[in-house]
């Protein structure tokens, strides 16, 4: 597979300055307004890393960084909320949540793992999915989750659609965003990054990663992703029975808002669903849109597509 | 250059009084048939007489049309006219449901042989009472159902659609329309800005003359131009009313006769209920805008047959459109005066239209 890969180097941002925009209120249309009556502020926090300007979403649940165990073992993590358990796979970008997984964490109970290799944890030889993947279930039995749904966003959703294979048993559901696989044939890498990865061209970012940091997780997900035999991830999809919620961007300047098709086409029980007016970044362009869909898809799992009666006394 | 006849299926209301909404007290079946029927007297006079296509609108609740659903006209006018375009100029996707709209559109494409046009425009805000959508987001509405019906029409696969207005999560239409990948979607500006991004997303331009003036039409023309691809699905539909009687003088004593250009006969209240009317106006409206949007107050080519021509011809030279979709009646005007405008258009204005043509295209 010759893609240019390296291209994905996109999607360590890198942009600098950390963002401190904040967020107009009134983002969503009248039909969520009603729902949640979420309304958006800006808010600031510290961090070890120093002090940044952060998005809050009222309604949110900040989640808490951890770690476990030393040395080569040192794993990182974000977690927060209660409920029923929904782990959050990050993109090739690193651990940094989206708006919508703090949403997530008001009715779920969230965990978030630093994948190996990325971010704070050592630089290890990994060279394939499946490794990859057998770590990361390795990290849910050491943090005791017997069963969750399961959420990958671009990268992680190819993690999560590996540990599908293999763990299917212990997966209420699987929640597959702007999925980074298989890529479109003749796939080339756009030329205006900002715009494949977000619609709202003024909307809130992800802080910056370190050069050194982002060169190093480049390297991983490039490494990774050209040793992927998609043709291969193809014909096992027909095997993951799980229900599963695969959700793309109409206006994904990545790989494009039909990425989702093929899971539709080739999975048993999967729901694709488009996102209206987001990009690639899903969770920073409609963050309460995304988090009540794949709320809803994680309570109802397939049968959300039955319409519940909302009648008036 | 080709022409279109818009008939808006206006109620035969002579002699009742005026009043926008118009109460079902006022409804006759006898009227309801015979403005049926003078509806297609002008249908039949303009296909006979080489028009390339008929058209339909989406408006409500009152005398100025009974075509509440264009599509259900759509059907109709399909059947009985076997080799011209329909026009669906069109449904107002923001009132309804845009899934519907796709099916049916999709039937009436079936049903015609491939033949329909599709204009989808926000609408007059008055029609925003008819099923108490909020006109404030009219705009927002109309541009996420247009992305829905487009992929609703394209899609290969069942999907979901999390919009901002709509939210669907299995949609399969069912039938899809014979013109593939779906027929030539018509969007309505009013600005070069509108006209631009219809250019850029593969859509035709309509454009209204009563609401966007000649200078102004040619400037989102030439703005549109330059932003579409020169691909089948550019065309520049302009809407215009014509007025043509035997002379000059003749046609402009009838438009100040019948008041023709004044459209308040369609959307202004009964005069007792004007005050209260005049509050729900503001409500929709908001408070009146300087450089706002009003209707010209007469037709847009009128006079003689000759006069007419020559207008229409040095209003293509300037705009550049290549549709005409002409309108012939008014609220006020009678039946026989219409059909009489729209005979003489046939005889004597659309042959030379058609020569014009081929004389350009034989040049060039």
């Amino acid at each position: 597979m010759g893609h240019a890969y390296s291209s994905l180097r996109c999607l360590q941002y890198g942009r600098g300055a950390p963002f401190s925009r904040a967020l107009t209120s009134g983002e969503e249309g009248p039909l969520h307004e009603a729902r949640h009556s979420w309304h958006r502020r800006a808010a600031a926090t510290d961090t070890a890393a120093g002090r940044r300007s952060a998005l809050t979403v009222a309604g949110s649940v900040r989640l808490r960084e951890q770690s476990r165990g030393q040395g080569a073992a040192a794993t990182r993590s974000l977690e927060g909320g209660t409920g029923e358990t929904l782990v959050s796979l990050h993109g090739a970008g690193g651990l940094n949540p989206d708006p919508a997984l703090e949403l997530l964490a008001a009715q779920f109970h969230v965990f978030a793992p630093e994948l190996p290799g990325f971010g704070s944890s050592i630089e290890q030889p990994l060279a394939s999915f499946e490794e990859v993947a057998g770590q990361v279930v390795g990290m849910l039995d050491a943090h005791g989750v017997e069963r969750c749904t399961l959420v990958g966003t671009s990268f992680g959703a190819i993690v999560a659609l590996h540990i599908a294979l293999t763990e299917a048993n212990r997966l209420d559901a699987l929640v597959l965003l702007s999925p980074a696989a298989p890529r479109p044939a003749g796939w080339t890498p756009p030329i205006d990054i900002d715009r494949a990865l977000f619609a709202n061209p003024s909307g809130p970012r992800p802080d910056a990663v370190a050069p050194e940091l982002a060169e190093r997780q480049h390297a991983l997900v490039g490494r990774l992703l050209e040793g992927l035999d998609e043709d291969r991830l193809r014909a096992r999809l027909p095997a993951i029975e799980v229900p599963t919620l695969v959700v793309c961007g109409t206006e994904d300047g990545l790989f494009g808002p039909e990425q989702g098709r093929v899971y539709r086409e080739l999975m048993p029980n999967c729901s694709f669903v488009l996102l209206y007016d987001a990009a690639h970044e899903l969770g920073w362009d409609r963050p309460e849109a995304l988090a009540a869909l794949i709320g809803d898809f994680a309570t109802r799992r397939e049968t959300f597509v039955v319409g519940v009666a909302e009648s008036r006394a | 250059m080709r022409v279109g006849l818009w008939n808006p299926v206006g109620y035969a209301a002579e002699g009742l009084p005026s009043g926008w909404p118009a109460p079902g007290v006022r409804w006759s079946a006898e009227r309801g048939a015979e403005s049926l029927r003078r509806a297609f007297e002008l249908y039949d006079l303009a296909v006979a007489g080489g028009f390339d296509m008929v058209s339909v609108a989406e408006h409500h609740s009152g005398y100025g049309s009974l075509t509440p659903s264009p599509i259900v006209m759509a059907a109709a006018l399909a059947q009985r006219y076997p080799h011209v375009r329909i026009g669906i100029l069109g449904p107002i996707l923001p009132l309804t449901q845009p899934l519907r709209v796709a099916e049916e559109i999709a039937m009436v494409d079936l049903i015609s042989g491939g033949r329909t046009i599709v204009g989808f425009f926000r609408g007059v805000p008055n029609e925003y009472l008819a099923y108490g959508t909020p006109p404030a987001a009219g705009g927002e509405m109309l541009r996420e159902a247009v992305a829905l019906v487009q992929r609703a029409w394209t899609e290969p696969q069942v999907f979901g659609w999390e919009g901002r207005h709509y939210r669907h999560r299995s949609i399969a239409v069912w039938p899809r329309p014979l013109q593939q990948p779906h027929p030539p979607i018509v969007l309505g500006a009013t600005s070069p800005e509108s006209a631009v991004w219809a250019g850029e997303h593969g859509f035709g331009l309509g454009l209204f003359g009563a609401v966007v003036a000649p200078e102004r039409a040619a400037d989102c023309v030439a703005a549109y131009r330059g932003a579409a691809d020169g691909g089948a699905a550019e065309t520049v539909l302009y809407r215009a009313r014509l007025y043509i009687a035997d002379s000059d003088e003749q046609a402009e004593a009838d438009i100040a006769r019948f008041d023709l250009g004044n459209s308040r006969g369609v959307m202004a209240p009964e005069p007792q209920r004007a005050t209260a009317a005049d509050r729900v106006n503001a409500a929709l409206f908001g408070p009146p805008r300087q450089g706002g949007t009003t209707m010209a107050a007469r037709p847009e080519f009128a006079g003689s047959p000759q006069s007419v021509l020559a207008q229409l011809r040095e209003s293509h030279a300037r705009i550049d459109w290549d549709m005409l979709d002409s309108i012939f009646t008014y609220s006020n005007l009678p039946h026989e005066h219409a059909h009489r405008s729209l005979a003489l258009f046939c005889e004597q204005v659309l042959p030379e239209l058609a020569a014009t043509q081929t004389a350009r295209a034989s040049a060039s």
